[in-house]
């Protein structure tokens, strides 16, 4: 009897967690909708001047994880308390982890405007997502209604890459590009003064800082879409294209671009000299760590990292970044821009579109971009940054963390970051098959077909159940 | 005897070596979260710290909301694997014990919930939650966990199991269907029970896109999304990372721990007549 009655207790307890668990936020909402009503109430009551002093919250999805997560709470903190205190404007932030796009996904499948954010931070990458969406408000159009930023502001190959038709979709927001990050000391212990150039010569200096340094590997760089997009895209003075229609921005991206110009032969074709050094890793495990520990002379990753490598390294070496080697002589010293945009949500709101695109004209001035550098190696996008106080000092203190900066400006305007629809599957492709091809597990020829053949079907099986409009 | 001796002692050193295999990733995660970064990156790999820092933890517990989130995951966990036993417990009953029309069926239609993928099910899950008006609440995350067909098939296995004359001795001694149930059926079954809920907790526990998509506000996030907010989008941070690992594991270790010992118990009921 004892035992019964303590089973019923125990169910009896548990039916109550979970009511309550569900219950205590239903009063809760209740309250919220109680209180809200009550608000509402006494704002109409109080005439018009009252109802002008509302809050409006904006809600605002971000991937920006530890430091990174509290330099962008900080400038949410600081727009809150001064452009937002004096437009009534909230914005409350909410982390979404990489790609940062599940949730939205799902509000977007069930139209659930009430769980949406109005302003979302999304990677390139991801933009195909919201492209064709409704819902999504364009920056440009926002821009024409009036704005404290001009198009020709920002960094040419950095617009271009938020541009679709020609048309502003999002605001470019957290952007670097890609960079050779090399060990000065084991560069000059091996004899060499200067960084390599193009892809030829880093495959001629790997031996050589191997033999002559106690790095482990004189190149570290896992090839993957990004690199690949990379190393394509900065062939010839003007840069190639890695996809058709212009690398999705006029029009769906259908295919590679790069096999029909011959660029993504050129570099495999090249690459395979670097492989053949002997000195090449390929494959990433702690890169940052490893470079700091002075196991790899060189290594090719964004430049969002200039500032968590200037503090493992310290004093340890002098350490240099330059702009990734080229395939050929004479190509441009350039780079594709990697990161990501703020995009606006319409829902159906007018005062929340009107919020999100103050707190986005704030997120991409001048003051918060030249803040970039003092902390990481983002790139400022508003080129009017140059002229802020912030950046000219970190700059003349440290001119490392200019180059991201003068890269990005001297990239040619096509070389922009593609609009690949389904970029998941297509990074593990490249990501696999340069693996086996520096592992010799294939042959150059190989590797060209795999992407070449790989790339076809994924495009096709994409469209098929996606079609383009 | 004494080569006997000696066979058990090998056993035992064989047991002993791959126990500390199968534990090693788990305290080499422990020994990472006790140490300093300079340890963790050092060129030559280190087993255990040199100076032991308690600043990962520090890390891990204040820089996200990591003690909340793992209260959020705990409750969750918790009324899922109550949830699981009671309906699981109700459903194998029913389907053990009782004829009736349709039984059949609704038995295959319980195996063919095993059979979907769960992502399948997720967008018009979500659907279903956001018009509920449960988005940021304990119930959307816990409603879709709340019954599992594998557990109601593992529950009536076990009951089809117990000899049918017992429940009639039960009903001849003037106890009802209910009562059976209670006080005789979910008691001598303990070690299901007890498998049942860890399973269910561990696996609500180690759940994370659908805690993710249903909650948009910080503080209803769950323990596994509290952990990826410590990972650095550009490098590793081990040593937080791996200090919010083992906090997070403790909820799971003590359950399992506390209720092995029932599993044990459990078997040994009836096994020995005296």
């Amino acid at each position: 009897m004892k035992r019964g009655k303590r089973f019923l207790a125990v169910v009896l307890s548990a039916s109550m967690v979970l009511t309550l668990s569900g219950c205590k936020t239903s009063q809760d909402q209740d309250q919220d909708q109680s209180q809200n009503q009550s608000q509402e109430q006494e704002t109409v009551g109080a005439g018009q001047t009252e109802k002008d002093s509302e809050v409006t919250e904006i809600a605002f999805w971000h991937s920006m994880d530890t430091s990174y997560g509290e330099i962008l709470n900080n400038q949410i903190d600081t727009f809150n308390n001064t452009i937002g205190k004096e437009k009534h404007i909230k914005v409350v932030p909410t982390f979404q982890n990489y790609p940062g796009t599940d949730a939205l996904t799902a509000a977007m499948s069930s139209d659930d405007i009430e769980n949406m954010p109005d302003v979302i931070q999304m990677y390139t990458e991801s933009v195909s997502l919201i492209r064709d969406y409704e819902r999504t408000v364009w920056v440009e159009d926002m821009m024409e209604k009036g704005s404290s930023i001009a198009k020709e502001d920002l960094i040419p190959n950095v617009r271009s890459s938020f541009e679709i038709d020609g048309k502003l979709i999002g605001m470019p927001y957290n952007i670097a590009c890609y960079l050779l990050y090399y060990n000065q000391d084991q560069l000059a212990a091996a004899g060499y003064t200067q960084p390599p150039k193009t892809v030829q010569e880093m495959a001629d200096m790997l031996p050589v800082l191997k033999e002559k340094t106690d790095a482990d590997f004189g190149l570290n760089v896992r090839i993957n879409m990004n690199e690949l997009i990379n190393f394509v895209e900065t062939q010839g003075k003007e840069g190639t294209l890695f996809g058709d229609n212009n690398n999705g921005h006029d029009g769906y991206m259908t295919k590679l671009e790069c096999v029909q110009n011959g660029s993504l032969r050129e570099f495999i074709d090249s690459w395979g000299k670097v492989i053949d050094s002997g000195s090449y890793r390929a494959v990433r495990d702690s890169i940052n760590e490893e470079f700091a520990a002075g196991i790899h002379s060189m290594v090719i990753m964004s430049s969002s990292r200039l500032k968590t490598i200037e503090n493992l390294v310290g004093d340890n070496f002098q350490w240099g970044v330059s702009a990734v080697p080229v395939v050929h002589d004479g190509d441009t010293p350039s780079s594709y821009p990697t990161g990501s945009g703020l995009f606006i949500l319409n829902r159906e709101d007018e005062a929340k579109v009107n919020g999100a695109w103050e707190f986005v004209q704030y997120m991409a001035s001048a003051k918060v971009q030249a803040q970039w550098v003092e902390t990481t190696g983002y790139v400022p996008v508003n080129q009017q940054a140059l002229e802020h106080d912030s950046f000219k000092n970190v700059v003349s203190e440290n001119p490392k963390q200019a180059v991201p900066f003068e890269i990005l400006a001297d990239s040619p305007r096509i070389v922009t970051s593609p609009f690949v629809p389904n970029y998941k599957e297509i990074d593990t492709l490249i990501k696999d098959t340069m693996i086996s091809f520096a592992n010799k597990e294939i042959d150059a020829d190989g590797a060209y077909t795999a992407i070449v053949e790989g790339t076809d079907k994924i495009f096709e099986e994409y469209y098929r159940t996606n079609p383009a409009e | 005897m004494k080569r006997r001796a000696r066979k058990d002692a090998l056993v035992q050193a064989v047991c002993i070596v791959i126990a500390i295999g199968l534990l090693f990733p788990i305290l080499y995660a422990l020994s990472v979260s006790f140490m300093e970064n300079r340890d963790i990156l050092s060129r030559t790999p280190r087993i255990l710290p040199s100076k032991i820092t308690w600043e990962n933890y520090r890390t891990a517990l204040f820089s996200t909301m990591l003690p909340r989130y793992i209260v959020n995951s705990f409750v969750i966990a918790t009324a899922c694997g109550v949830s699981r036993i009671m309906m699981g417990a109700m459903a194998a009953y029913a389907f053990a014990f009782f004829d009736f029309k349709g039984k059949a069926f609704l038995f295959s239609l319980t195996l063919a919930t095993m059979m979907i993928p769960v992502d399948v099910l997720m967008i018009s899950n979500y659907t279903t939650i956001s018009k509920l008006g449960w988005m940021n609440t304990y119930l959307a995350v816990c409603v879709v966990f709340l019954v599992n067909g594998n557990n109601i098939f593992l529950m009536r296995q076990q009951f089809l199991s117990f000899t049918k004359s017992l429940r009639e001795a039960a009903y001849v001694d003037g106890c009802g269907s209910v009562l059976f149930f209670i006080k005789i059926l979910m008691p001598v079954n303990k070690p299901i029970m007890t498998t049942v809920f860890i399973s269910s907790f561990v696996g609500v526990w180690n759940q994370y896109v659908w805690p993710m998509i249903v909650t948009n506000k910080d503080e209803m996030r769950t323990v596994q999304v509290g952990i990826t907010m410590l990972k650095n989008w550009d490098s590793m941070v081990f040593g937080p990372v791996m200090a919010g690992v083992i906090v997070a594991l403790i909820p799971t270790i003590f359950v399992i721990v506390v209720f092995q010992k029932k599993i044990v118990a459990g078997m040994m009921n009836g096994a020995v007549k005296e």
